[in-house]
Order: structure tokens, then C-alpha cells, then sequence
């Protein structure tokens, strides 16, 4: 699923890496996500969501670990299905913000 | 990702608590017990909580790169460490300490474990400041677990200003 994201949004961005050569200033603003996120902006998507498929594991595994009975804690299988729902959700805005964004220029009249 | 690292202090934080809740539940279950492993009556356990760096990339970036890290003394208390290190912290339980206060002693001859004198030595624990203490320690992981929630909301709120 991540490969066929990847080509999709190079197909994308390279066109608009074109249009827009300062893609420095879109990029975030703290000093974390600018070293972790790679430079271009598919990297980044690719990057978020690989850590958004790790989450996906971790709480699939803590859910299994509920269900079998073997969870130390269950505060931590809580937390660890809370922040895979919150970067889930995060995900899903940022995908329907880039197909917004896709749309739109795929609306444009030649 | 970073903005989630609250729910992990915050996670810290339940496990201490839940440490925590443990060692009280012993000292009420062991209130009455006379023998123990080590001899003698059951002695009163505790917990001792410790901070800890919570993230070592993230608190050395903070140390390295921020200037406004550093303690300002408007009381002038003295120099009592003049930058937080490390920035960020966590909790963990460095300690289970026992308390070593004398054993209550009842007076009751027909006891197994009673003395030569007639006195059976009991823990040295009381039930009410058990009460309490468990009474804090399920507020405390209340505590946490609504920071945790606010911490939540805060991101839900984030992902809307997208939508």
C-alpha cells in the first residue's frame, strides 16, 4: 500500500516541485520534524505513514493482548489504541487535504 | 510522533501509580499478618518515586537549543541548580522502602506468636493512613489519566482546524 502512495504522490509533487521551487518555507517549523521528515514532501508523507502503520501495529497487538489476557497494564493498551486512533485521524485529514488538493488542480480548465 | 509524547509521560505516571496501589494493597491485605519470610510481624511497605528523562534525542535538543531553559530565582533562594536537567521528565518507582517503626503489641497469651510476656507483635500498619494514602494514589492516576485525556482533546481540536 505504502509503494503504490509513493508513486502516486511522486507522480504528483514532481509537477508541483516545479511550479514551486521554495519548498523550504511549506516545510514544518520544528527542528524535529526537519530532520526526521526528509526533504521532499512525499518522503514525509511516506514517512507518516509508516509510523502510522507502526501505531496501527502496536495497538493491534495490545488489543490482541487485551483479548488473550495478557496485558501488565491496562492503562498502556489504552494509550497505546488512543495514539493510534489520534494518528489515524491525523492521517485521514491529511489524505483528504491532499485529494482536495488534487482535485482542485485536476478541476483545472486547460 | 511528538505531539503524543505527553500520553507516555502520562503512561509513566499510571504505572507508578498502579506500582503504588499494589504496595498498599499489601499493607491492607498483611494489616493482621504475623508471619512473614524474614520473621516477625509484616512491616509496613512504601513506595519511592523517581523522575526520570523521559526522551534523550528530545532533552538533549531542548538542553542544546533553548535558551530559555534556565531557572530564574526571583525569591533568591540560592543556586539550587541553575537549568532543569533533563527538561523533560518522566516518573518511575526507584524504591520499594520498608517502614521499620516498632510492631503494635497486643496483649493476647493464647496467640501461636505471642511472646514469653503474653505480647503477639502485629503490623505496624494503620488502616486509616492506608485508606488515605490508597485515596491519593486513585486520585493521582485520576490526574493522569485526565491529562492524558486533555492531551487528546488538544490533538482532536489540532486535527479539526484541517477539516
Amino acid at each position: 500500500m505504502i509503494s503504490g502512495v509513493k508513486s502516486w504522490i511522486n507522480f504528483d509533487t514532481d509537477q508541483i516541485e516545479q511550479l514551486g521551487n521554495n519548498k523550504q518555507s511549506i516545510m514544518p517549523i520544528g527542528e524535529n520534524s526537519k530532520k526526521s521528515a526528509g526533504d521532499t514532501f512525499s518522503e514525509m508523507l511516506v514517512n507518516s505513514i509508516q509510523e502510522l502503520n507502526e501505531s496501527q501495529k502496536v495497538s493491534e497487538r495490545a488489543m490482541a493482548d487485551l483479548a488473550s489476557g495478557n496485558v501488565k497494564d491496562l492503562h498502556s493498551a489504552a494509550i497505546a489504541i488512543d495514539k493510534a486512533e489520534l494518528t489515524m485521524k491525523t492521517m485521514v485529514e491529511v489524505r483528504n487535504k491532499a485529494l482536495s488538493a488534487y482535485k482542485e488542480i485536476t478541476r483545472i480548465q486547460m | 510522533m511528538g505531539f503524543l509524547s505527553s500520553f507516555d509521560i502520562n503512561g509513566y505516571g499510571l504505572s507508578a501509580q498502579r506500582a503504588r496501589i499494589n504496595v498498599i494493597s499489601s499493607n491492607i491485605a498483611n494489616a493482621n499478618t504475623t508471619r512473614t519470610a524474614e520473621g516477625g510481624p509484616y512491616r509496613r511497605q512504601e513506595v519511592l518515586f523517581k523522575a526520570v528523562n523521559f526522551d534523550e534525542v528530545l532533552n538533549a535538543e531542548l538542553e542544546k537549543n533553548n535558551d530559555s531553559l534556565k531557572y530564574e530565582d526571583p525569591l533568591k533562594e540560592g543556586e539550587r541548580g541553575k537549568v532543569p536537567t533533563p527538561p523533560v521528565m518522566s516518573v518511575v518507582v526507584d524504591k520499594i522502602v520498608r517502614d521499620d517503626s516498632e510492631p503494635k503489641m497486643k496483649y493476647d497469651p493464647a496467640h501461636p506468636d505471642a511472646d514469653s510476656k503474653g505480647y503477639v507483635a502485629y503490623p505496624n500498619i494503620n488502616p486509616v493512613v492506608e485508606m488515605a494514602d490508597l485515596i491519593e494514589a486513585t486520585r493521582s492516576y485520576q490526574a493522569n489519566v485526565s491529562a492524558v485525556q486533555s492531551v487528546k482533546t488538544m490533538v482532536e481540536n489540532a486535527i479539526s482546524i484541517m477539516s
